[in-house]
Protein backbone atom coordinates (compact mmCIF):
# COMPACT_ATOMS: atom_id res chain seq x y z
CA UNK A 1 0.00 0.00 0.00
CA UNK A 2 1.07 3.32 -0.85
CA UNK A 3 1.63 5.83 1.99
CA UNK A 4 -1.35 8.16 1.67
CA UNK A 5 -4.41 8.67 3.71
CA UNK A 6 -2.61 6.34 5.63
CA UNK A 7 -4.36 8.20 8.94
CA UNK A 8 -7.62 7.52 8.17
CA UNK A 9 -7.33 3.73 7.25
CA UNK A 10 -8.92 1.74 8.89
CA UNK A 11 -7.65 -0.48 12.17
CA UNK A 12 -6.74 -4.43 10.93
CA UNK A 13 -7.08 -5.78 14.34
CA UNK A 14 -10.33 -4.25 16.04
CA UNK A 15 -12.08 -6.34 12.93
CA UNK A 16 -13.85 -9.09 13.66
CA UNK A 17 -15.81 -11.55 11.31
CA UNK A 18 -19.14 -10.87 10.60
CA UNK A 19 -18.62 -6.90 11.52
CA UNK A 20 -20.09 -4.76 9.44
CA UNK A 21 -17.89 -2.14 7.68
CA UNK A 22 -19.72 -1.04 4.62
CA UNK A 23 -23.07 0.43 4.26
CA UNK A 24 -24.25 2.97 1.57
CA UNK A 25 -28.08 3.82 0.45
CA UNK A 26 -27.83 5.12 -3.27
CA UNK A 27 -30.39 7.25 -4.49
CA UNK A 28 -33.48 6.00 -6.16
CA UNK A 29 -32.22 4.74 -9.56
CA UNK A 30 -34.18 6.95 -12.58
CA UNK A 31 -34.75 6.40 -16.28
CA UNK A 32 -32.83 9.48 -16.23
CA UNK A 33 -29.81 7.76 -14.74
CA UNK A 34 -29.69 4.95 -17.33
CA UNK A 35 -29.40 7.07 -20.32
CA UNK A 36 -26.81 8.98 -18.42
CA UNK A 37 -24.90 5.71 -17.95
CA UNK A 38 -25.79 4.58 -21.33
CA UNK A 39 -23.97 7.49 -22.81
CA UNK A 40 -21.00 7.68 -19.84
CA UNK A 41 -20.38 3.90 -20.77
CA UNK A 42 -20.78 3.49 -24.16
CA UNK A 43 -23.02 0.83 -23.31
CA UNK A 44 -26.27 1.57 -25.33
CA UNK A 45 -27.74 -1.78 -25.08
CA UNK A 46 -31.63 -0.60 -25.86
CA UNK A 47 -32.77 -2.77 -23.45
CA UNK A 48 -31.39 -0.12 -20.80
CA UNK A 49 -32.93 3.32 -22.31
CA UNK A 50 -36.01 1.94 -24.03
CA UNK A 51 -38.95 0.53 -22.68
CA UNK A 52 -39.88 -1.23 -25.86
CA UNK A 53 -36.99 -3.08 -25.95
CA UNK A 54 -37.18 -4.08 -22.46
CA UNK A 55 -40.47 -5.49 -23.10
CA UNK A 56 -39.59 -7.60 -25.49
CA UNK A 57 -36.89 -8.96 -23.53
CA UNK A 58 -39.19 -9.96 -21.42
CA UNK A 59 -39.40 -7.17 -18.71
CA UNK A 60 -42.26 -4.32 -17.73
CA UNK A 61 -39.71 -2.06 -19.52
CA UNK A 62 -35.87 -0.92 -19.41
CA UNK A 63 -33.84 -2.65 -16.92
CA UNK A 64 -30.09 -1.32 -15.06
CA UNK A 65 -27.01 -2.12 -16.14
CA UNK A 66 -25.54 -4.46 -14.28
CA UNK A 67 -22.58 -2.47 -14.55
CA UNK A 68 -24.27 0.47 -12.81
CA UNK A 69 -24.96 -1.55 -9.93
CA UNK A 70 -21.26 -2.87 -10.24
CA UNK A 71 -20.22 0.55 -9.67
CA UNK A 72 -22.06 1.46 -6.57
CA UNK A 73 -21.13 -2.01 -4.76
CA UNK A 74 -17.18 -0.65 -5.61
CA UNK A 75 -18.23 2.72 -4.35
CA UNK A 76 -19.31 1.73 -1.35
CA UNK A 77 -15.90 -0.10 -0.61
CA UNK A 78 -14.27 3.12 -1.38
CA UNK A 79 -16.84 4.66 1.52
CA UNK A 80 -14.53 2.45 3.68
CA UNK A 81 -10.92 2.32 3.03
CA UNK A 82 -8.66 4.65 1.19
CA UNK A 83 -8.42 3.45 -2.96
CA UNK A 84 -4.77 1.88 -2.41
CA UNK A 85 -6.28 -0.67 -0.30
CA UNK A 86 -8.77 -1.84 -2.36
CA UNK A 87 -7.20 -4.40 -3.94
CA UNK A 88 -10.29 -6.97 -5.48
CA UNK A 89 -14.03 -7.38 -5.82
CA UNK A 90 -15.71 -9.80 -7.25
CA UNK A 91 -19.97 -10.52 -8.01
CA UNK A 92 -22.36 -12.41 -9.04
CA UNK A 93 -25.18 -10.57 -10.69
CA UNK A 94 -28.32 -12.16 -9.29
CA UNK A 95 -31.68 -9.75 -10.63
CA UNK A 96 -32.11 -6.83 -12.69
CA UNK A 97 -32.69 -3.44 -11.15
CA UNK A 98 -35.84 -1.42 -12.20
CA UNK A 99 -36.36 2.27 -12.30
CA UNK A 100 -37.52 3.40 -8.95
CA UNK A 101 -35.46 0.79 -7.52
CA UNK A 102 -33.46 2.01 -3.96
CA UNK A 103 -30.13 -0.05 -3.59
CA UNK A 104 -28.28 -0.29 -0.48
CA UNK A 105 -24.77 -2.51 -0.54
CA UNK A 106 -23.60 -3.87 2.57
CA UNK A 107 -20.13 -5.20 3.02
CA UNK A 108 -19.32 -7.52 6.06
CA UNK A 109 -15.84 -9.08 7.36
CA UNK A 110 -15.38 -12.98 6.41
CA UNK A 111 -11.58 -13.48 7.06
CA UNK A 112 -8.76 -11.59 8.22
CA UNK A 113 -5.01 -12.70 7.74
CA UNK A 114 -1.51 -11.48 7.81
CA UNK A 115 0.90 -11.85 4.42
CA UNK A 116 4.56 -9.94 4.31
CA UNK A 117 3.58 -7.52 6.81
CA UNK A 118 0.38 -6.57 6.08
CA UNK A 119 -3.54 -7.39 7.04
CA UNK A 120 -5.32 -8.97 4.62
CA UNK A 121 -9.46 -8.82 5.09
CA UNK A 122 -11.62 -10.52 3.16
CA UNK A 123 -15.19 -9.19 3.12
CA UNK A 124 -18.58 -10.42 1.62
CA UNK A 125 -20.65 -7.59 -0.28
CA UNK A 126 -24.43 -7.75 -1.49
CA UNK A 127 -26.20 -5.26 -3.29
CA UNK A 128 -30.01 -5.04 -2.51
CA UNK A 129 -33.40 -3.13 -3.33
CA UNK A 130 -36.17 -1.97 -1.16
CA UNK A 131 -37.62 -5.08 -0.39
CA UNK A 132 -34.15 -6.84 0.08
CA UNK A 133 -34.28 -8.37 -3.33
CA UNK A 134 -30.76 -9.30 -3.58
CA UNK A 135 -29.16 -7.82 -7.23
CA UNK A 136 -25.80 -8.88 -6.32
CA UNK A 137 -23.59 -10.86 -3.82
CA UNK A 138 -19.94 -11.53 -4.22
CA UNK A 139 -16.65 -10.28 -1.94
CA UNK A 140 -13.66 -7.80 -1.74
CA UNK A 141 -10.63 -7.68 -0.32
CA UNK A 142 -8.75 -5.21 0.82
CA UNK A 143 -4.84 -4.33 2.86
CA UNK A 144 -4.63 -2.52 6.29
CA UNK A 145 -1.86 -2.03 7.77
CA UNK A 146 -0.81 -4.26 11.26
CA UNK B 1 -23.98 -20.60 -29.51
CA UNK B 2 -21.33 -19.00 -29.23
CA UNK B 3 -18.60 -19.88 -31.97
CA UNK B 4 -15.52 -22.00 -29.98
CA UNK B 5 -13.20 -21.28 -32.28
CA UNK B 6 -12.79 -17.78 -31.53
CA UNK B 7 -11.25 -18.64 -28.31
CA UNK B 8 -7.99 -17.19 -27.48
CA UNK B 9 -8.98 -14.58 -29.69
CA UNK B 10 -7.18 -11.22 -28.47
CA UNK B 11 -8.73 -7.26 -28.81
CA UNK B 12 -5.93 -4.15 -28.25
CA UNK B 13 -6.91 -0.41 -27.88
CA UNK B 14 -5.54 2.22 -26.52
CA UNK B 15 -8.14 4.99 -24.67
CA UNK B 16 -7.30 8.48 -23.32
CA UNK B 17 -8.66 8.94 -20.19
CA UNK B 18 -10.17 12.36 -19.95
CA UNK B 19 -11.22 14.91 -17.32
CA UNK B 20 -14.04 15.64 -18.78
CA UNK B 21 -15.48 11.61 -18.99
CA UNK B 22 -14.55 10.94 -15.60
CA UNK B 23 -16.81 13.69 -14.68
CA UNK B 24 -20.09 12.16 -16.73
CA UNK B 25 -19.15 8.84 -15.55
CA UNK B 26 -19.27 10.16 -11.23
CA UNK B 27 -22.79 11.82 -12.45
CA UNK B 28 -24.18 9.18 -14.03
CA UNK B 29 -23.18 6.73 -11.16
CA UNK B 30 -23.39 9.50 -8.61
CA UNK B 31 -20.56 8.55 -6.78
CA UNK B 32 -19.86 10.84 -3.79
CA UNK B 33 -16.18 10.11 -3.40
CA UNK B 34 -14.46 13.60 -3.38
CA UNK B 35 -11.32 11.98 -4.66
CA UNK B 36 -12.88 11.33 -8.40
CA UNK B 37 -14.40 15.20 -8.49
CA UNK B 38 -12.70 17.37 -6.80
CA UNK B 39 -8.65 18.07 -7.56
CA UNK B 40 -7.89 20.21 -4.40
CA UNK B 41 -9.15 16.96 -1.92
CA UNK B 42 -7.43 14.73 -4.10
CA UNK B 43 -3.97 16.14 -3.55
CA UNK B 44 -4.58 16.94 0.37
CA UNK B 45 -5.17 13.21 0.54
CA UNK B 46 -1.44 12.98 -1.44
CA UNK B 47 -3.02 12.12 -4.93
CA UNK B 48 -1.69 13.71 -7.60
CA UNK B 49 -5.21 14.55 -9.36
CA UNK B 50 -8.53 13.38 -8.85
CA UNK B 51 -8.76 9.09 -9.40
CA UNK B 52 -11.26 7.57 -11.81
CA UNK B 53 -14.01 5.96 -10.04
CA UNK B 54 -12.89 1.67 -9.48
CA UNK B 55 -15.34 0.65 -12.54
CA UNK B 56 -14.42 3.53 -15.03
CA UNK B 57 -12.32 0.76 -17.55
CA UNK B 58 -16.27 -0.26 -18.24
CA UNK B 59 -16.04 3.24 -20.31
CA UNK B 60 -13.00 2.17 -22.91
CA UNK B 61 -13.89 -1.42 -22.91
CA UNK B 62 -17.32 0.36 -23.89
CA UNK B 63 -16.26 3.14 -26.22
CA UNK B 64 -13.17 1.57 -27.67
CA UNK B 65 -15.50 -1.11 -29.58
CA UNK B 66 -13.53 -4.15 -27.97
CA UNK B 67 -16.42 -5.61 -25.64
CA UNK B 68 -18.98 -5.13 -29.29
CA UNK B 69 -16.17 -6.58 -31.19
CA UNK B 70 -15.97 -9.71 -29.26
CA UNK B 71 -19.56 -10.83 -28.98
CA UNK B 72 -19.76 -9.89 -32.61
CA UNK B 73 -16.94 -12.13 -33.43
CA UNK B 74 -18.55 -15.06 -31.08
CA UNK B 75 -21.36 -14.52 -33.19
CA UNK B 76 -24.00 -14.03 -30.11
CA UNK B 77 -26.64 -11.14 -30.67
CA UNK B 78 -26.54 -8.18 -28.06
CA UNK B 79 -30.07 -9.23 -27.34
CA UNK B 80 -29.24 -12.51 -25.72
CA UNK B 81 -26.25 -11.29 -23.01
CA UNK B 82 -26.88 -11.32 -19.59
CA UNK B 83 -24.13 -10.17 -17.52
CA UNK B 84 -23.40 -13.37 -14.92
CA UNK B 85 -19.98 -11.67 -13.30
CA UNK B 86 -18.08 -9.34 -12.71
CA UNK B 87 -14.54 -9.03 -10.92
CA UNK B 88 -11.53 -6.42 -11.15
CA UNK B 89 -8.27 -6.74 -9.69
CA UNK B 90 -7.01 -3.29 -8.59
CA UNK B 91 -3.27 -2.35 -9.44
CA UNK B 92 -2.74 1.77 -9.90
CA UNK B 93 -5.06 4.29 -9.69
CA UNK B 94 -6.58 6.00 -13.23
CA UNK B 95 -5.88 9.63 -13.81
CA UNK B 96 -7.19 12.40 -16.30
CA UNK B 97 -4.80 12.20 -19.23
CA UNK B 98 -3.43 8.62 -18.69
CA UNK B 99 -3.03 7.00 -21.88
CA UNK B 100 -4.88 3.35 -21.38
CA UNK B 101 -3.56 0.43 -22.90
CA UNK B 102 -6.39 -2.39 -22.97
CA UNK B 103 -5.45 -6.72 -24.08
CA UNK B 104 -9.08 -8.44 -24.23
CA UNK B 105 -9.15 -11.96 -24.29
CA UNK B 106 -11.63 -14.60 -25.24
CA UNK B 107 -10.42 -16.59 -21.93
CA UNK B 108 -13.04 -19.50 -21.72
CA UNK B 109 -16.03 -20.96 -23.51
CA UNK B 110 -18.16 -23.40 -20.90
CA UNK B 111 -21.35 -24.88 -21.08
CA UNK B 112 -23.35 -25.36 -17.65
CA UNK B 113 -26.47 -27.03 -16.81
CA UNK B 114 -28.76 -24.41 -16.02
CA UNK B 115 -33.04 -24.79 -14.69
CA UNK B 116 -33.72 -24.40 -18.32
CA UNK B 117 -31.06 -26.29 -20.04
CA UNK B 118 -27.84 -26.15 -20.91
CA UNK B 119 -26.43 -22.14 -20.70
CA UNK B 120 -23.08 -21.09 -22.62
CA UNK B 121 -20.94 -18.96 -20.21
CA UNK B 122 -18.37 -16.83 -22.19
CA UNK B 123 -15.34 -15.14 -19.93
CA UNK B 124 -13.23 -12.22 -21.41
CA UNK B 125 -10.23 -11.16 -19.72
CA UNK B 126 -8.38 -7.48 -20.01
CA UNK B 127 -5.63 -6.09 -18.71
CA UNK B 128 -5.00 -2.39 -18.70
CA UNK B 129 -1.68 -0.46 -18.93
CA UNK B 130 -1.14 3.22 -18.26
CA UNK B 131 1.07 5.27 -20.64
CA UNK B 132 4.12 4.43 -18.29
CA UNK B 133 3.57 0.28 -19.14
CA UNK B 134 2.09 0.00 -15.48
CA UNK B 135 -0.18 -2.75 -14.72
CA UNK B 136 -3.37 -0.36 -13.47
CA UNK B 137 -6.47 -2.88 -13.59
CA UNK B 138 -7.30 -6.81 -14.21
CA UNK B 139 -11.03 -7.23 -14.63
CA UNK B 140 -12.97 -10.35 -16.31
CA UNK B 141 -16.61 -10.21 -17.63
CA UNK B 142 -18.66 -13.77 -17.50
CA UNK B 143 -21.41 -13.31 -19.50
CA UNK B 144 -24.32 -15.85 -20.55
CA UNK B 145 -26.18 -16.35 -23.77
CA UNK B 146 -29.86 -16.75 -23.22
CA UNK B 147 -31.77 -19.24 -24.51
CA UNK B 148 -32.70 -17.96 -28.13
CA UNK B 149 -36.74 -17.90 -28.13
Amino acid sequence: MKDIERAIVPSFNTLSSGDEVVRLVKQPITKLQLVRYAGASGDFNPLHTDDEAGRKAGFHGVVAHGMLIMAFLAEAVTTWVPRPSFNRIKVRFKGVTLPGDVITVVGRVSEKRVLEGQGLVTCSIEAMDQNRDVKAVGTFEVTLPL
Amino acid sequence: MADKSKLGSRYEFNWTVERGKIAEFVAAVGDCDPLCSDPEAARRKGFQDIVAPPTFTAVPIMWSGALLKAFHDLGIPLSLIMHAEQSYEFFREIYPGDVLHGTMEIKSITEREGRSGAMEFVLLETTFTNQHQQPVVREEILIVERKRS
